[in-house]
C-alpha cells in the first residue's frame, strides 16, 4: 500500500529552505550594490569618454567592468540598468497584484453570472497577442515610461485573477466562511476579511513568481528598443547594447548578461522554495 | 513469549523541546490483544508509527525495539520490507486516504502476496478473494475489481483489515480503525477484529481514545499522557482500580451515567422554533440518462417544534440527513418545500434573504473547530466580529470587555486572546467557536457534532459548557450527533433519521429506556460498554445504510431489521403516536424492545 513511499519527504524540504536562504541573501546583495555601488565610482551613467571606448574589466582600475562603445562606464550603467529592471518589474507586480487580488476575489466569492462574465473578460484580454498590443500601444501613446508599467502590468494581472480566483472558490466553502455568512458580516467584509488574508501564502508566491516575469518582459521589450531609451538604461538595453559588441567586446554582453540570469535564478528558486514551505499538503504533519 | 519488546522508546522532533514520547517501556505476547488509550497528542499513533518504522525523517527515535530478537530502531529499509505487513501489519484511522484511489481493490492487495511471494499464479487472485470473504464484505468477487471510491467507509476498513491480514502477521496494530466511522458500522469491525484474532492468534494492539472500545476488546491496556506511560495492567484491574488520577478522571468521563438534564423544566410553552414540512433535496447532474439529472432527496418532509430552553437530539448514521436538515435550517441549502417559523414569525429558506437580527438569533457550532475558525484571525478578533456586525455602537473597550466576559464563561485564559486558531487545542478551539456563536446572544444552537472530534474529558467539559448556557440564557440547542452516548447526556427529546426519515421522535428518558424502533434498538446497542466485565454486543445491526439512489421498497430499513416482516418489504410504515412517542414502524407496538437495554443501567449484559 502507500506506506513505503513515505520516508525521504522530509530532506526536500530543508534542502528547499537552504535554496530560500540563499537566493534571499543574494537578492539583497544585488539591491545593496544597485543602491549604493554608484556612489564608490567617479563616474555616472551619463559620462561619456570617446578616448576610453571599449576598455577591458580589469585593464583601468576605476573601470570595474570595463567601458561600453560609447566610452561609458559599466559598472554604473549596469547597476543602474539593475535599478530600473527591478523598479519596472515591482511596480508592475504591484499593479498586477492589487488589480488581480481583487479582481480574482471577487468573481470567485460572488461567482454565478458575475463570475462568468468577469473571467471571459480575462479570457479575452489572454487572447491578444502580446508583442502587438505592446507595439500598438508605443505607436499610439509614443514611447513612454510609464506605457512600460501600464503594459507589464495589463499582463501579469490576468494570471494573478485566475490564481485567486482558483483559491477563493475552495476558500468559499471552508466552514470559516460559513460561520461567517450565519453570523451576518457581509459579503464585501468576507472578502476583505475572511477570505484574502488567507490568500496570502498563494499570492507571496506567485508575486516572487511574477517579479523575474516583469524583468524578463521589461528586458524583452528594451532589447527589442519599445522599453527604455538612452540614455536610461536598463538589464535588456545593456544586453541589446552587448550584443552588438559580442565579438569584440564580450563583456558588454556577459556581465549584464549573468546578472539577469542571476536575478531571475534567485527569484524563480525563492519561489519555488516558498511554494513548497506554504504547500498545505506539506504543513500537516 | 514475548512477540515485541519495546524498552525506553522515546521519540522528539526538531525544533520541539518536549518529547512526544517519553521513555516508554512495554512489551506484547504472542497472540495477546493489548489497548493503548490517551488523548489526543498523547504520543499514541507515534509510538505506533515507531513500531511500523514510518516516522517522519525528522523524528529523533532513542531506546530499543525488539521483535521476535531483532532490533527494530534503526532497521533498514531491506529489512522493513521483510517486516511490514509479513510480521507486523497496521490498519489506520482514516480507510479513505490509506488505499490509492488509482488501484483497483484487487490489485493493491495482490502487491502484498507478491511482494512478499506468499501465493502464485492463480492462487494469489484466489486468497485475495478468500481473505476479503473473511473479513465480511459482501460480494467479494465483485468489490475485488472495484475502486476504493466505489466502497463505503466501512467496508474500505474491511479491505484495510484483510491487506493488514493477508501477510499473516504476528502482530496487527490498528490506529483508532473506527474512530472515523458510524457507531453501527464500528460495532461490526470490532467484532470482526476479535473473530479474526481468535481465529489467526494474532496479537492485536489496538489504540483508541475510547475506553468503552479497550473494555470489550483487549485483555491488557496501558494509558499515555502526554508521552508518558501512566499504568499498565490488565484492562479489569485498570478499570476496577485505576492508579492514576488521570485514569480516575478518564473513566468518570467515560462512564457519565444518563445525563445531568434529566426532564425538561420549560413545560408547555411556545416553540422558539417551529418547522413544517420541511424537505431537502439536491439535484446530482448526469445520473439519469435520459435528462441528465435527478432529484436526491436527503430529507422528507419533516415537522419539529423547538421550545426555548430544550435540547433535541437528531442522531443517524452518516447519510441520514441529518446534516442536511441542519443546513436547511440555517439556510445554507435552500429547502426545496416547508417553512420555517421563528417565534411566530416566518423566517426565509435562503439565508440571504434573511435580516442581521434573524441570523443573530440562529448560530451553528461545527464538528472541526479548528476549520470553524479563520485561520488568519486571532482568537480577540473572531470573538468580536459577531459584535462588530450586530453592535455596531460598541466602542472598544466595551467591546473587549464583552469579549473578556465571554472568555471566561467558556472558560479561556485571557492568554489565549493573541493566538491564532492552529495554536489552540482541539478543546480550546471548540471553546472559542462556542464563543464566536454565543457572543450575539442568539436563541437557538445548531451544534453539527460539535463533540464528535474531541475526546473524552474535553468532550464532557464542553457538554457541560453548553448545559450551563442553556441554562443561563433559556438557549434551545438543536444536538446533531452520531454518539448515542453523547445524546443521552445532553438531551431532552430525541429525533431517530434514517435515509432522510424520521424513525422515532421521543422524549430522551422515555427513548433510552423504551425504545420503539427496531433501529433506534440497535443504535444504543451500538454504544461500547466502558466495562470490561460485560462482554461486547454482537453487532445489533448488518451491513450499511443503502446509497440514496437505491432506496429500498417499502420500509427503507428492512433490509438490515432484525424483525422484518413481509409487510415490511412492500409498504412504508405511516407515522403513529404510540404514548408520546412517534414512531414509524409496522410492529412498533407489538415489539417490546426496552429488555436488552439492561446491561446499560446494571453493568451486566447477558
Amino acid at each position: 500500500m502507500s506506506m513505503p513511499a513515505m520516508s525521504g519527504q522530509h530532506g526536500r524540504h530543508r534542502g528547499g529552505s537552504r535554496i530560500v536562504v540563499v537566493a534571499i541573501s543574494i537578492l539583497c546583495l544585488i539591491f545593496l550594490a544597485a543602491i549604493v555601488g554608484p556612489l564608490f565610482s567617479p563616474y555616472t551613467y551619463l559620462d561619456s569618454d570617446l578616448d576610453a571606448r571599449l576598455i577591458e574589466p580589469t585593464r583601468n582600475a576605476m573601470h570595474f567592468f570595463g567601458t561600453d562603445d560609447l566610452g561609458r562606464d559599466l559598472f554604473v550603467r549596469t547597476l543602474m540598468g539593475v535599478r530600473i529592471s527591478l523598479a519596472v518589474a515591482l511596480v508592475a507586480t504591484f499593479v498586477s497584484l492589487v488589480i488581480g487580488v481583487v479582481y480574482g476575489a471577487i468573481a470567485g466569492y460572488v461567482g454565478g453570472k458575475v463570475d462568468a462574465v468577469m473571467m471571459r473578460l480575462v479570457d479575452t484580454l489572454y487572447a491578444l497577442p502580446f508583442i502587438f498590443f505592446i507595439i500598438l500601444l508605443m505607436v499610439y501613446f509614443g514611447q513612454n515610461f510609464l506605457l512600460i508599467f501600464v503594459a507589464i502590468g495589463a499582463v501579469n494581472w490576468l494570471d494573478m485573477a485566475r490564481i485567486v480566483r482558483g483559491q477563493t472558490l475552495s476558500l468559499r466553502e471552508r466552514e470559516f466562511v460559513e460561520s461567517a455568512r450565519l453570523i451576518g458580516v457581509s459579503p464585501a467584509r468576507i472578502i476583505f476579511r475572511h477570505i484574502m488574508p488567507n490568500l496570502l501564502g498563494v499570492v507571496v508566491v506567485y508575486v516572487t513568481l511574477t517579479v523575474p516575469q516583469a524583468i524578463l518582459i521589461e528586458s524583452f521589450m528594451s532589447f527589442l528598443g519599445l522599453g527604455i531609451q538612452e540614455p536610461q538604461t536598463s538589464l535588456g538595453s545593456l544586453v541589446n547594447n552587448g550584443v552588438r559588441h559580442m565579438e569584440n567586446a564580450p563583456w558588454i554582453l556577459l556581465i549584464p548578461a549573468s546578472l539577469l540570469a542571476l536575478i531571475l535564478m534567485c527569484f524563480n528558486f525563492l519561489g519555488d522554495g516558498l511554494r513548497d514551505q506554504l504547500d498545505p499538503q506539506e504543513q500537516t504533519e | 513469549m514475548t512477540l515485541l519488546n519495546v524498552k525506553g522508546l522515546t521519540i522528539r522532533y526538531r525544533r520541539t523541546p518536549r518529547a512526544v514520547v517519553n521513555n516508554l517501556s512495554f512489551s506484547i505476547a504472542k497472540g495477546e490483544s493489548v489497548g493503548l488509550v490517551g488523548a489526543s497528542g498523547s504520543g499514541k499513533t507515534q509510538t505506533a508509527l515507531a513500531i511500523m518504522g514510518l516516522l517522519h525523517g525528522n523524528a529523533r527515535t532513542t531506546g530499543s525495539i525488539r521483535h521476535a530478537e531483532q532490533e527494530l530502531i534503526g532497521a533498514s529499509n531491506r529489512e522493513w520490507n521483510k517486516i511490514r505487513a509479513r510480521r507486523i501489519a497496521m490498519v489506520f484511522q482514516d480507510p479513505g486516504t490509506a488505499l490509492n484511489p488509482y488501484l483497483r481493490i484487487g490489485t493493491q492487495l495482490r502487491q502484498i502476496l507478491v511482494q512478499h511471494r506468499l501465493a502464485k499464479g492463480p492462487e494469489i487472485n484466489q486468497r485475495v478473494i478468500r481473505m476479503l470473504a473473511k473479513t465480511g464484505l459482501p460480494d467479494p468477487q465483485r468489490q475485488f475489481d472495484a475502486y476504493p471510491h466505489q466502497l463505503s467507509g466501512g467496508m474500505r476498513q474491511r479491505v484495510m483489515i484483510a491487506a493488514a491480514l493477508l501477510g499473516e502477521p504476528e502482530l496487527l496494530i490498528a490506529d483508532e480503525p473506527t474512530t472515523a466511522i458510524d457507531a453501527t458500522v464500528q460495532a461490526q469491525i470490532l467484532a470482526l477484529l476479535r473473530e479474526l484474532r481468535e481465529d489467526t492468534n494474532t496479537a492485536l494492539l489496538l489504540i483508541t481514545h475510547d475506553l468503552g472500545v479497550i473494555a470489550g476488546n483487549c485483555e491488557r491496556m496501558l494509558v499515555l499522557h502526554e508521552g508518558r506511560l501512566l499504568e499498565e495492567g490488565p484492562t479489569k484491574d485498570v478499570f476496577a482500580n485505576p492508579a492514576h488520577e488521570r485514569t480516575r478522571a478518564m473513566l468518570a468521563a467515560a462512564r457519565q451515567e444518563s445525563g445531568p438534564v434529566g426532564g425538561f423544566p420549560g413545560g408547555e410553552r411556545k416553540p422558539a422554533l417551529q418547522i413544517n414540512d420541511l424537505a431537502v433535496s439536491y439535484i446530482e447532474p448526469g445520473t439519469d440518462r435520459f435528462w441528465g439529472k435527478t432529484e436526491l432527496v436527503a430529507v422528507q418532509p419533516l415537522s419539529i417544534g423547538i421550545r426555548p430552553g430544550e435540547t433535541v437530539a437528531i442522531v443517524g448514521e452518516s447519510g441520514s440527513g441529518k446534516t442536511s436538515l441542519a443546513r436547511a435550517i440555517l439556510g445554507l441549502v435552500q429547502a426545496r418545500s416547508g417553512t420555517i417559523e421563528f417565534f411566530g414569525r416566518n423566517l426565509s429558506l435562503q439565508l440571504r434573504e434573511r435580516s442581521k437580527a434573524q441570523r443573530r438569533k440562529l448560530q451553528l457550532v461545527f464538528q472541526n473547530p479548528v476549520a470553524s475558525l479563520n485561520p488568519a484571525m486571532r482568537v480577540q478578533a473572531a470573538i468580536a466580529e459577531p459584535l462588530k456586525i450586530h453592535e455596531p455602537e460598541l466602542d472598544v473597550a466595551e467591546r473587549e470587555s464583552r469579549v473578556a466576559q465571554m472568555l471566561k464563561r467558556v472558560q479561556l485564559d485571557a492568554e489565549l486572546l493573541q493566538r491564532f486558531p492552529h495554536e489552540l487545542s482541539g478543546g480550546q478551539a471548540q471553546r472559542v467557536a462556542i464563543a464566536r456563536a454565543l457572543i450575539a446572544r442568539p436563541a437557538v444552537l445548531i451544534c453539527d457534532e460539535a463533540v464528535a472530534s474531541l475526546d473524552g474529558l474535553v468532550r464532557q467539559g464542553i457538554l457541560t459548557l453548553l448545559a450551563e448556557e442553556q441554562r443561563r440564557s433559556a438557549l434551545s440547542i438543536i444536538f446533531i450527533s452520531h454518539d448515542l452516548d453523547v445524546v443521552r447526556q445532553i438531551s431532552h427529546r430525541v429525533l431517530v433519521m434514517y435515509m432522510g426519515q424520521v424513525f422515532e421522535a421521543a422524549d430522551c428518558a422515555t427513548f433510552f429506556s423504551k425504545p420503539l424502533h427496531p433501529y433506534s434498538r440497535a443504535l444504543i446497542d451500538c454504544i461500547p460498554v466502558p466495562d470490561p466485565g460485560v462482554s461486547p454486543v454482537e453487532p445489533p445491526v448488518s451491513g450499511e445504510a443503502p446509497s440514496m439512489f437505491k432506496q429500498p421498497d417499502g420500509c427503507v430499513f428492512h433490509p438490515r431489521c432484525r424483525h422484518m416482516i413481509k409487510r415490511c418489504k412492500t409498504e412504508a410504515p405511516r407515522k403513529e403516536r404510540i404514548g408520546d412517542t412517534l414512531v414509524a414502524c409496522h410492529r412498533a407496538a407489538e415489539l417490546d424492545l426496552s429488555g436488552e437495554q439492561e446491561y446499560i443501567a446494571h453493568g451486566n449484559h447477558s
